[in-house]
């Protein structure tokens, strides 16, 4: 497999949520959620949006208080944590608004983005101390999660009225799934067998990647790196279905 | 880097005992109006010369006790830098460390993924030497588990393991082959390689 980063259509609704938050007309509506099932590539493209841009990463843990939040975000800050929570807050936020004025100059957007946040996303005492960070210094805060943080926020209005934007990662389209065979597979993948693998895959990213891979193996050693179409991988295990376990084969006959 | 302070010292003599413009200096020197600008600014926040309201400038004692005094005159840096830094410059090896500090347990293709970009020229053989060096020096080491070995005669490619986070610099290799860290300020020693 080659090396890549395929630009999705959810990469793309990801970075024009970023625009748009950018340009928001409230300053302390800088909340952002980013949500959808497991395996649509969220974290990936977080990271990557991440590690271009500086910005503080942290995966909420499930028994998070919100003294261990503290220290997690003055670690990423490589500052000794305080004993007082009141001292650690102070510590917090003077670290984030020195940040955020060093990427200003740079012209960057610093943000704290929190992966696995549905962890959170029912703790009020958590929730209320980013919306503090929020409102008090402006700063971004990326809440990801796998969908229920919508539903989890409507408990806590005070919160869910600070989201300015929400991104939900849909299953791949078959122009995502020609992207990704594109970009990843060493071998040409005919439409019509692309096509194939958006449906059975059901569009998640994980295991659109692991047919990719059959594919290029099985195209490598029997076409000769020529394209493979739908008609010669028939009757190939192409992956395993992800609800079942069971093996997936490609139709004889078509 | 520091070089020798040609316009300025030439500025500072050419003012010597008198008060002038910035025309009348240009007229003096065989240098044009900005560069005399740009001269006449750094000699007037090192304290050599004053800005009079007239737009003229004049030495001050500070100026007239260097310029006697003969010394050269040096462009660089007059003391600690203090102030805040900007963010880390967005290099391929830089943006590799950022991936590896988020990820913590990786492989290659893993951090090609998070922080290649377009520009970069052969992301991989420079994360391969990388690595390397990083691993002599103590901060990366290979696990025994290798990842990707779908094929039956596949041996699968390298995982890592991050060891010593320093900070969100990356550290650099120097001539010699040692390590260079930005976050600790030292040099830190490699193993030689095989």
């Amino acid at each position: 497999m080659k090396i890549g980063f395929a630009e999705t259509a959810n990469v793309a609704r990801f970075h024009a949520a970023l625009g748009s938050l950018e340009r928001r007309g409230a300053a302390e509506a800088c909340l952002m959620v980013v949500d959808g099932r497991p395996g649509l590539g969220k974290t990936t493209t977080l990271q990557r949006w991440a590690v271009e841009n500086e910005v503080v990463y942290l995966r909420a843990k499930k028994e998070w208080t919100p003294g261990w939040f503290l220290n997690d975000l003055l670690d990423e800050f490589r500052i000794t944590p305080q004993h007082s929570y009141q001292r650690r807050f102070a510590q917090a936020m003077e670290a984030m608004l020195s940040r955020q004025s060093a990427m200003a100059r740079a012209k960057k957007t610093f943000a704290v983005v929190i992966d696995e946040a549905d962890h959170i996303s029912r703790n009020s005492r958590i929730m209320e101390s980013i919306r503090d960070f929020s409102d008090l210094g402006d700063v971004v805060f990326i809440l990801v999660g796998m969908g229920r943080i919508r539903e989890n926020l409507v408990l806590l209005p005070q919160v869910a009225s600070r989201v300015a934007q929400y991104v939900r990662f849909e299953p791949a389209t078959a122009a995502d799934v020609r992207a990704l065979a594109d970009t990843l597979c060493e071998v040409p993948v005919a439409d019509c067998l692309a096509d194939f693998v958006c449906r059975v895959t059901d569009g998640f990213n994980r295991e659109i990647v692991e047919a990719l891979a059959t594919i290029e193996r099985w195209g490598k050693r029997n076409a000769g790196g020529e394209l493979v179409t739908l008609a010669a991988m028939a009757g190939v295990a192409i992956v395993n279905d992800r609800r079942t376990g069971q093996p997936i084969i490609v139709p004889e006959g078509i | 880097m520091a070089g020798t302070a040609t316009w300025q010292i030439a500025v500072l003599g050419a003012i010597g005992r008198g008060v002038l413009t910035a025309d009348a200096i240009a007229a003096h020197l065989p240098m044009d109006r900005h560069s005399v600008i740009v001269a006449v600014a750094r000699l007037v926040s090192r304290r050599f010369i004053d800005r009079h309201e007239d737009g003229t400038f004049q030495l001050t004692e500070e100026g007239r006790a260097f310029l006697s005094r003969g010394e050269a005159m040096r462009s660089g840096p007059r003391g600690p830098h203090t102030g805040p830094r900007p963010p880390p410059s967005s290099s391929f090896r830089q943006r590799a460390w950022s991936a590896m500090r988020l990820r913590r347990r990786f492989g290659l293709a893993d951090i090609i993924t998070l922080a290649a970009r377009d520009g970069d020229s052969d992301p991989d053989s420079n994360l391969r030497r990388w690595l390397g060096a990083l691993e002599r020096a103590g901060y990366v080491a290979t696990l025994s588990t290798r990842a990707g070995a779908h094929g039956r005669f596949s041996r699968g490619t390298k995982v890592f393991r991050l060891l010593r986070d320093t900070g969100p610099l990356a550290p650099a290799i120097r001539q010699g082959g040692a390590i260079y860290d930005h976050n600790l300020r030292e040099v830190v020693p490699c193993r030689p390689a095989r």
